[in-house]
C-alpha cells in the first residue's frame, strides 16, 4: 500500500511541477554576489570612490599619450633654475612641474602611480588569499592542525618582515617581481591571524552544524558558509592593507632594494618632495601626495561599501 | 487608589524604515499589592510598556502619556529623579539572570551596591541586609554565595539573586518580565512560588510581563493580553481564562498545549505494524574531558553528558525526550547523529552499523537523517537567501538536478511547509521567527529523510507559532513518514506530538513509556515532579494543584553522588557508581530502580 501511496504521490508531484514551473520561472534566483552588487551601486560614497579611483586608472592607462617628456629625459635648458623656470604649466609641456633633477613631474607621476596602485594590489590581494585560506582552514579545522600552523605563523611574524625582504633581495636580482613575492610572502600572516579568529567564533554556530548534519563536506563548508560570513573583515581589512603595502615599498625603495631608477614610486616621489619643500618647489610634493591620497581615500570608501554591500542584514 | 496608573501610553521608535509604534495607547492599573499579569506574544509591546515607564527606553523610542504612580508621572521625572525611584520603589527582575548580573562584581557586592546607592547603607550592615535576602529567597549556603560570581551560581540561583537585590529595599512595585522564560520547569515553579509569597508577605504589587499562559493562570488575579500594542482584553484572570471575548485571547489559550487536556490534542497517526527500525543505539556514552581545579595543573574529570542510553525507533515513530538542562539531551542527539561521536555504545542507522566509520564515510548516509535546530535563526547562514539554504541538502546529495529542477524542488517544499514562493529570495533576518523555522524544516525535509531530530524546534517560538509548527510536523509525518525524535524542555509540547517519551536525568533514562501511560501513570519521582511543576492554563485548576516538590537544586552532572539522587538507600552504603537499573515495569514502561517517595524527600 507504502508503494501505490508513494507512486501516487509522485504523480501528484509530477503534476504540480508541471503546474509551477511558469510560476517557478517568474521567481529569478539571487545570489549574495547579485544583491551585493544593487547595494554597492545604491552607496553613494562607494560609487564615487570607485569613479575616482577608475579616474586615477586610467590617468595610469592614457596619461603617457599626452606626456610631451618621457620620464627619463632631463630638461637641460630648465634645470637650473626648477623654482621658477620649473613650474607646472602647459607652454612648456611639463604639466606638472620638474622634479629636481629637471626630469617632467607629469611623466614621472604617471610612472610612480602605476608602480604603487599594482604593489598595493597586488600585495594585498596576495595578502588576502593566502591569509584567508589559511586562517579560515586553520581554525575551522581546529585541533593540532591549527596549532601547527597558528605556531608556525608565530615563528614568521617573529621575524622582522623587513629582514626577509631585504634577505630576499640581495639573495635574488632586484627585480619588480621579487618585491612582490617579499611583500606577498610576509603580508598575510596578520590577515591569516584576523580570519582564524573569526572562523573559531562561526565553527560553532548552528549553520554551521546543519550543514555538517547534511553532509555537507569541509571544504565546501568553509567556501560557502564561513567565508562569506568572513567577507566583511576582510574587505576593511584588505582596504587598509593596500596603502599598508605601498608604504612598505616606499620605505624598501628608499633602502635602495625596491623600484630603482630611472622607474619610480609614489612613496619615493613624496618623500623627494618633501625633501625640496624649502627650496619653493611645493609642487614636487603636492602633486604625487594628491595621488595617493586619492588612490587610498577611495580604496577606504569603496572599502567600507562593499562591507556594507556584503551584509545581507545592512539595508 | 491604584498604586500604578498609566494612562494612553504610546510608546515610538524612530528607525530607519520612519516611526514605529510600538504601545499604541495602553491603560492600566495596578493597586497595592496586587499581582497583574501582561500576556502577549513576541511585538506585542507589554515589555516596551514598562520599560517606558520606568525611563529605560532605547535612545531611538519616545514614550507619550502619563504613568502616574502614587499620583506623581513618572514620564515628565529628571534623570536623577528616575534613578531615585527605580530600584528602590520600583524594581525590576529581568529574563536572563545571566545578562542581568555583572559577570565580574561579587554577589555580595552586586545587591550592596543598591543600598549604598538609595539608603547609604554599606560595609557590615549592608552585608546583614543582604545575606536577611538571600536567606528569604531560600538561597542555601547564603554567606558563601556573598562571595561568589554570578557564573558560579546555577541558573535558577541567579535568579534568585535578582529577585533578592530586586526586594532589598521593600519596593511598592516589582515588575518581572519574563522572569521564567530561561529556567527549567522545576525551577520556574521555585521562583514562582517565590515571587507569591513575597507578593502576600511583603504586600508588593507585581507586574508579571510573560508570554505563557499557564504562569499567568497560578500567578495572576488580573490580566491584560496584548497584541501589536494594543490591548485587546483585560479582566480577572478566572473570567478571561473561562470566557475569553476577543478572538486573539481565545486563540492563545487554545493554542498552549495542556497536559491536564489529552482529548484536545491531535491524535497521532498510528505506528504501523512491524515498521522498520530506523534508528538503533545501544548504551551510548557521551563523556567530556573537563578540567577542574586542583593539583599543580589541574585534573581533568570525565563529565558524563550523555551515560548509557539505549533507543529504537520506527518508522514513522515519534520518540519524545525530555529532561532539564544539562541532562544530556541534546548531547545524544548530536551522538546518535554521529556529529559528536560517542564514547562507548552503538548506532545503527536504518539497520546498518555506522561504528567506526569516519566522517567521510558516513556522509552519504546522512541523506536519510536530518536535523531541525532550536533558533531558527542561529541554523540558517545570514549571507544567503533561504532557498539557497534549502537547496543546500540537494546540493549535495543530488548533484545531478539542473539548476531549474533544484528551484522547483525548493519551491514546492517551501509551499508544503506553508512558505509563500515570493520569499524565494529573503534572507533569514527578513523574516518571522516562525518562518524561519518553517525554512529549517523545509531544509530538513528537502531530500525525504527517514528520520529528523527536532532539536528544541518549537522552543524559541510564541505559542501560537508553535502550534502551527507542530501541526505542520505532524502532517509532514502523516504524508511522508518519517520517524522523528523529538527534543524539548517543555513536558506540554513533547506530548503533543510524541508517541513515546523518554525521560533523562543527567544523561540517564529515568522512565520510558507511551505517552498515555507517561503522563496518566507517571511511576519516577522525577517523571511525576516534572509533571507537576508544568503550569496548566486554567486558574482555578491551577491554584488548587498540589505540586510534589523534590528537594534541592537541579544538580550538576560533575556531582559525583548526584545521578543517585534518586537512591539515597545505595548513597548512603557508599556504593557511589552504582548504576540504577531500568526495570519493566509495563510492556514498553521501563523505568529507573529508585528508592520510595518518602525516602527521597527524607533524604533532602
Amino acid at each position: 500500500m507504502a508503494v501505490t501511496q508513494y507512486s501516487k504521490s509522485l504523480e501528484d508531484t509530477a503534476e504540480r511541477l508541471t503546474e509551477r514551473l511558469s510560476q517557478a520561472e517568474a521567481i529569478r534566483g539571487r545570489s549574495l554576489w547579485f544583491d551585493a552588487r544593487v547595494r554597492f551601486f545604491g552607496n553613494k560614497a562607494a560609487v564615487g570612490a570607485l569613479v575616482v579611483l577608475i579616474l586615477v586608472i586610467a590617468f595610469v592607462l592614457i596619461g603617457p599619450s599626452f606626456a610631451v617628456w618621457s620620464n627619463e629625459e632631463i630638461d637641460w635648458g630648465r634645470m637650473g633654475d626648477i623654482a621658477t623656470a620649473g613650474r607646472p604649466s602647459i607652454e612648456t609641456g611639463h604639466y606638472f612641474g620638474l622634479d629636481d633633477l629637471g626630469r617632467d613631474l607629469y611623466s614621472r607621476t604617471i610612472q610612480a602611480t602605476g608602480t604603487s596602485l599594482l604593489v598595493g594590489l597586488v600585495g594585498a590581494f596576495v595578502a588576502v588569499v593566502i591569509g584567508t585560506l589559511y586562517g579560515a582552514v586553520s581554525g575551522y579545522v581546529g585541533g593540532w592542525v591549527d596549532g601547527a600552523m597558528m605556531r608556525a605563523v608565530d615563528i614568521l611574524i617573529a621575524v622582522p618582515y623587513m629582514f626577509i625582504i631585504i634577505l630576499l633581495m640581495v639573495m635574488f636580482d632586484r627585480s619588480f617581481y621579487m618585491l612582490f613575492i617579499g611583500i606577498g610572502a610576509t603580508s598575510w600572516l596578520a590577515m591569516s591571524r584576523i580570519v582564524r579568529g573569526q572562523t573559531l567564533s562561526l565553527r560553532h554556530r548552528e549553520f554551521v552544524e546543519a550543514a555538517q548534519a547534511g553532509g555537507v563536506g569541509g571544504f565546501t563548508i568553509i567556501i560557502r558558509h564561513i567565508l562569506p560570513n568572513l567577507l566583511g573583515v576582510v574587505v576593511v581589512y584588505a582596504t587598509l592593507l593596500v596603502p599598508e603595502m605601498i608604504l612598505v615599498e616606499s620605505f624598501i625603495s628608499f633602502l635602495g632594494l625596491g623600484v630603482q631608477e630611472p622607474a619610480t614610486s609614489l612613496g619615493r616621489l613624496i618623500s623627494e618632495g618633501a625633501g625640496t619643500i624649502a627650496y619653493g618647489t611645493i609642487w614636487q610634493l603636492l602633486v604625487p601626495l594628491t595621488f595617493f591620497l586619492l588612490t587610498i581615500i577611495s580604496l577606504f570608501f569603496i572599502g567600507d561599501g562593499l562591507r556594507d554591500a556584503l551584509d545581507p542584514k545592512d539595508r | 487608589m491604584a498604586l500604578l496608573s498609566i494612562q494612553d501610553l504610546r510608546v515610538d521608535f524612530t528607525t530607519a524604515d520612519g516611526v514605529i509604534p510600538a504601545v499604541k495607547g495602553l491603560n492600566c492599573e495596578i493597586a497595592a499589592g496586587e499581582c497583574l499579569g501582561v500576556v502577549g506574544e513576541s511585538g506585542s509591546g507589554k515589555s516596551q510598556s514598562f520599560l517606558a515607564a520606568l525611563g529605560l527606553l532605547a535612545d531611538n523610542g519616545t514614550a507619550r502619556g502619563r504613568v502616574l504612580f502614587d499620583g506623581q508621572d513618572l514620564l515628565t521625572l529628571g534623570q536623577a529623579e528616575q534613578n531615585r525611584i527605580r530600584g528602590n520603589v520600583i524594581s525590576m527582575i529581568f529574563q536572563d539572570p545571566l545578562t542581568a548580573l555583572t559577570p565580574h562584581l561579587r554577589i555580595g557586592d552586586q545587591m550592596a551596591e543598591v543600598l549604598s546607592q538609595h539608603r547609604g547603607i554599606s560595609g557590615a550592615e549592608a552585608q546583614k541586609a543582604c545575606l536577611d535576602w538571600l536567606d528569604r529567597v531560600r538561597i542555601p549556603e547564603a554567606k558563601r554565595r556573598l562571595r561568589q560570581y554570578p557564573h558560579e551560581l546555577s541558573g535558577g540561583m541567579r535568579q534568585r539573586v535578582m529577585v533578592a537585590q530586586a526586594m532589598l529595599l521593600s519596593p511598592r512595585l516589582l515588575i518581572a518580565d519574563e522572569p521564567t522564560t530561561a529556567l527549567d520547569v522545576t525551577v520556574q515553579a521555585e521562583i514562582l512560588d517565590l515571587i507569591a509569597g513575597l507578593q502576600k508577605e511583603e504586600g508588593t504589587a507585581v507586574a508579571l510581563i510573560t508570554h505563557d499562559m499557564g504562569v499567568v493562570a497560578r500567578m495572576c488575579d488580573r490580566m491584560l493580553v496584548m497584541r501589536l500594542g494594543e490591548v485587546v482584553e483585560e479582566g480577572a484572570t478566572d473570567a478571561i481564562f473561562h470566557a475569553p471575548q476577543h478572538d486573539y485571547t481565545r486563540l492563545l489559550i487554545d493554542a498552549m498545549p495542556r497536559l491536564d487536556r489529552p482529548d484536545r490534542t491531535r491524535p497521532l497517526t498510528p505506528v504501523p505494524e512491524a515498521a522498520e527500525v530506523v534508528l538503533e543505539a545501544r548504551d551510548v556514552k557521551v563523556h567530556f574531558d573537563m578540567r577542574v581545579p586542583g593539583g599543580l595543573f589541574g585534573r581533568t574529570v570525565a563529565l558524563r553528558a550523555v551515560d548509557g542510553v539505549s533507543l529504537t525507533l520506527h518508522q514513522g515513530e515519534t520518540l519524545g525526550i525530555v529532561g532539564e538542562s544539562g541532562c544530556g539531551k541534546s548531547t545524544l542527539a548530536r551522538a546518535v547523529l554521529e556529529l559528536i561521536p560517542p564514547t562507548h555504545g552503538s548506532v545503527a542507522w536504518l539497520g546498518q552499523s555506522v561504528d567506526g566509520l569516519s566522517k567521510r564515510q558516513l556522509v552519504p548516509r546522512r541523506k536519510d537523517l536530518q536535523i531541525v535546530f532550536q533558533d531558527p535563526l542561529a541554523s540558517l547562514n545570514p549571507r544567503m537567501t533561504i532557498s539557497a539554504s534549502i537547496a543546500e541538502p540537494l546540493k549535495t546529495f543530488q548533484p545531478g538536478l539542473t539548476s531549474k529542477e533544484r528551484k522547483l524542488r525548493v519551491v514546492e517544499i517551501m509551499e508544503r511547509v506553508g512558505l509563500e514562493p515570493a520569499l524565494f529570495n529573503r534572507y533569514p533576518h527578513e523574516l518571522s521567527g516562525g518562518q524561519n523555522q518553517r525554512v529549517g524544516i523545509a531544509r530538513a525535509m528537502v531530500n525525504r529523510p527517514r528520520l529528523v531530530i527536532c532539536d528544541e524546534a518549537v522552543s524559541a517560538l510564541d505559542v501560537s507559532i508553535q502550534a502551527q509548527v507542530i501541526g505542520l510536523l505532524k502532517d509532514l509525518q502523516a504524508d511522508l513518514g518519517m520517524a522523528m525524535v523529538f527534543i524539548s524542555h517543555d513536558l506540554s509540547v513533547v506530548r503533543e506530538i510524541s508517541h513515546r517519551i523518554m525521560v533523562l536525568y543527567l544523561g540517564r533514562v529515568v522512565e520510558l513509556a507511551d505517552r498515555d501511560a507517561i503522563y496518566g501513570a507517571p511511576q519516577h519521582p522525577y517523571t511525576k515532579s516534572l509533571i507537576s511543576a508544568v503550569p496548566i492554563p486554567d486558574p482555578r485548576l491551577e491554584r488548587t494543584r498540589q505540586r510534589l516538590r523534590l528537594p534541592g537544586e537541579l544538580p550538576s552532572p560533575l556531582d559525583p553522588g548526584a545521578g543517585l539522587r534518586f537512591l539515597p538507600s545505595r548513597l548512603a552504603s557508599g556504593q557511589r557508581d552504582y548504576v540504577p537499573r531500568l526495570d519493566q515495569v509495563a510492556p514498553g514502561h521501563w523505568v529507573a530502580e529508585h528508592d520510595p517517595l518518602e525516602a527521597i524527600l527524607a533524604a533532602g
